[in-house]
């Protein structure tokens, strides 16, 4: 029951269903806790999974609580060389890549990739999955050589095993081109951007939060290529559906938010772009007002388009 | 007898379906997307 439980919680969060998600991933683990000895695996599975939503939506405390339970449960009743272990240094490396915590994030991306490949070896698509969170991992820390050499590395072993067209790929897709981006070759960047962009809605739907990444770049890359018209449609659409699925003071709105706004001051002053975006970086942090008046800017213009009132 | 074997038959497919989700429990992985920001 519980993984059935489990398995319309992971549907939900696929969809972008996230407040059923999070319900149904708490009536599992409840059901676990319940009814499974203390170190079962369902049990570090169900907190794990939660985590992974707590992460999506911006929880970034509760999710490494969550994390580290499951750890500690799994390690208590096996080896730390478990594919499931894999997954949870997976896991907490993405938690740093989220927070932005890139250099912390390396050791356990670094320590999940060894244990799965030793385990199913180079080609499998789950360390294909490993490779690519820590090449992502490795551009946030400006490590670009050797970051886009495993984000390709694992494109072909996914393209390989799941065709051209599978959510895995636009991942990869939209990653490569951001480091295509920041590595100053915006034609390339804005191709796998675009293909990137293709799977996704039809994959997801356009109003999904993975597309709103996706549109968030290509509005980055037009912005630095002074394309503004082009650049503002693209981020109200992605401002647009970060603000639905995931609310204004989630880590990804604040972010589009602070870009969008960047945008309006440059059409506004009528300045001109830097003749490229080899520069861009992605570790802005600001203050908890700034993030305020930089929504409030974007909401207010976004619900004048719309024809209501900020 | 028609209306047994379809039961069967749809009972068959529904344990079919389900038996991936009950044959393990699986630990999902996220995915470490980029989010580009504008340089300042």
């Amino acid at each position: 029951m519980t993984r059935i439980i489990d398995r319309l919680a992971r549907s939900a969060q696929a969809r972008g269903d996230y407040r059923r998600s999070e319900r149904l991933f708490q009536r599992a683990l409840k059901l676990a806790e319940d009814s499974l000895a203390p170190g079962h695996i369902e049990l570090a599975a169900e907190l794990n999974n939660l985590g992974v939503l707590y992460k999506e939506l911006g929880r970034f405390d509760e999710a490494e609580s969550v994390y580290r339970r499951a750890i500690a449960l799994l390690l208590a009743s096996r080896s730390d060389n478990s594919v499931e272990a894999a997954t949870l240094y997976h896991n907490l490396g993405g938690l740093e890549h989220a927070r932005g915590r890139y250099a912390l994030g390396e050791p356990h991306a670094r320590r999940g990739l060894e244990i799965r490949e030793r385990l199913l070896g180079p080609e499998h698509p789950n360390v294909a999955a490993d490779v690519a969170a820590l090449a992502a991992i490795l551009d946030g820390q400006g490590k670009r050589d050797e970051a886009e050499g495993l984000i390709r590395r694992s494109l072909a072993v996914f393209e390989r095993v799941y065709g051209p067209e599978h959510y895995e790929v636009a991942i990869n897709l939209n990653n490569l081109a951001a480091l295509r981006q920041g590595k100053g070759d915006d034609r390339e960047a804005e191709q796998f951007y675009r293909r990137a962009l293709a799977i996704k809605e039809k994959l997801l739907g356009a109003d999904h939060p993975d597309v709103a990444m996706t549109l968030n770049n290509l509005a980055v890359l037009g912005k630095a290529q002074a394309r503004y018209a082009e650049a503002e449609p693209l981020y109200q659409r992605a401002l647009a559906i970060f603000e639905t699925a995931l609310g204004q003071s989630h880590p990804k709105t604040v972010a589009c938010g602070e870009n969008y706004r960047a945008l309006l001051r440059e059409m506004s002053s009528g300045n001109e772009p830097p003749p490229n975006n080899a520069a861009c970086n992605r570790s802005i942090s600001t203050s908890k007002e700034q993030r305020l008046e930089v929504f409030t800017m974007c909401s207010a213009k976004l619900s004048r388009q719309r024809g209501r009132r900020p | 007898m028609k209306k047994l074997i379809a039961a069967l038959f749809w009972l068959g497919t529904m344990a079919l379906a389900l038996l991936p989700v009950i044959a393990e429990a699986r630990l999902a992985t996220n995915h470490n997307e980029t989010l580009v920001r504008n340089a300042r």
